[in-house]
């Protein structure tokens, strides 16, 4: 019997994960916003700790993903980020979709879903 | 802002270190207890993301957000290089065809912002 290289259970760890990224990285780019150099007001600056707690949890998600699968394939999962993070603006910042935008992320989408099947 | 060459490469080199990291990331992932944050490849690999980072934010000071946030989707072609190198994994077709369609992705997402 061969051993699966990945196992589906971490590509859908990882899949859910970018949900979580994008959410993340909403929060860093509040925070950002906020960033000044009074070391204090780091510790205050809610986002930027919330967001970089998403990140580093995220981290130790992969972790666990990684052990039950190649980078090769785990790794460009990430790339959905991107269409979470555009779905997020278009809401939270109401940045516009232009075609261009809707072509990219579906080709995105596709791109990842071809190495999530050469998985198998 | 334009965003000047420097700041590209500058993108492109924090990718490749960050590409470097989660190779790091991925020798350490079969050690499953918390003694992982003793782990030299797992030490390795976080520093090579901070690293990564910290080039990214300097950076993005002096470019576009537009134009180099899509940058960042090439460290999954370093990984693709790296990772039969450096893991054993193998890269097929389906997987460069993939890594290819995102390049393209976020090129027209580039374009589109």
């Amino acid at each position: 019997m061969t051993k699966r290289k990945t196992l589906p259970a971490a590509i859908f760890m990882v899949f859910v994960m970018t949900f979580l990224l994008a959410i993340g990285q909403v929060f860093l780019k509040f925070g950002a916003n906020n960033l000044t150099l009074d070391f204090l007001a780091l510790f205050t600056n809610y986002s930027l700790i919330i967001g970089l707690s998403i990140y580093v949890f995220s981290t130790f998600i992969f972790l666990f993903a990684l052990n039950h699968g190649e980078v090769s394939i785990l790794s460009p999962i990430f790339a959905l980020t991107y269409i979470w993070v555009s779905i997020l603006a278009f809401f939270l910042f109401t940045e516009p979709f232009t075609s261009f935008k809707i072509i990219g992320l579906s080709v995105i989408f596709i791109g990842v879903s071809l190495i999530g099947l050469g998985s198998k | 802002m334009s965003t000047p060459l420097w700041a590209v490469f500058l993108v492109i080199f924090a990718t490749v270190i960050s590409a470097f990291g989660t190779i790091y990331l991925k020798r350490s992932s079969s050690q499953l207890s918390a003694k992982i944050i003793f782990n030299i490849n797992f030490l390795f690999g976080i520093f090579l993301y901070g690293v990564s980072s910290i080039i990214f934010l300097i950076a993005l000071k002096h470019g576009d957000l537009s134009i180099l946030y899509p940058l960042v989707a090439t460290s999954y072609v370093w990984v693709g290089i790296l990772s039969p190198e450096m893991l054993g994994e193998k890269m097929t077709l389906l997987k460069w065809v993939g890594l290819f369609l995102i390049l393209i992705g976020v090129s027209l997402l580039g374009l589109g912002t």
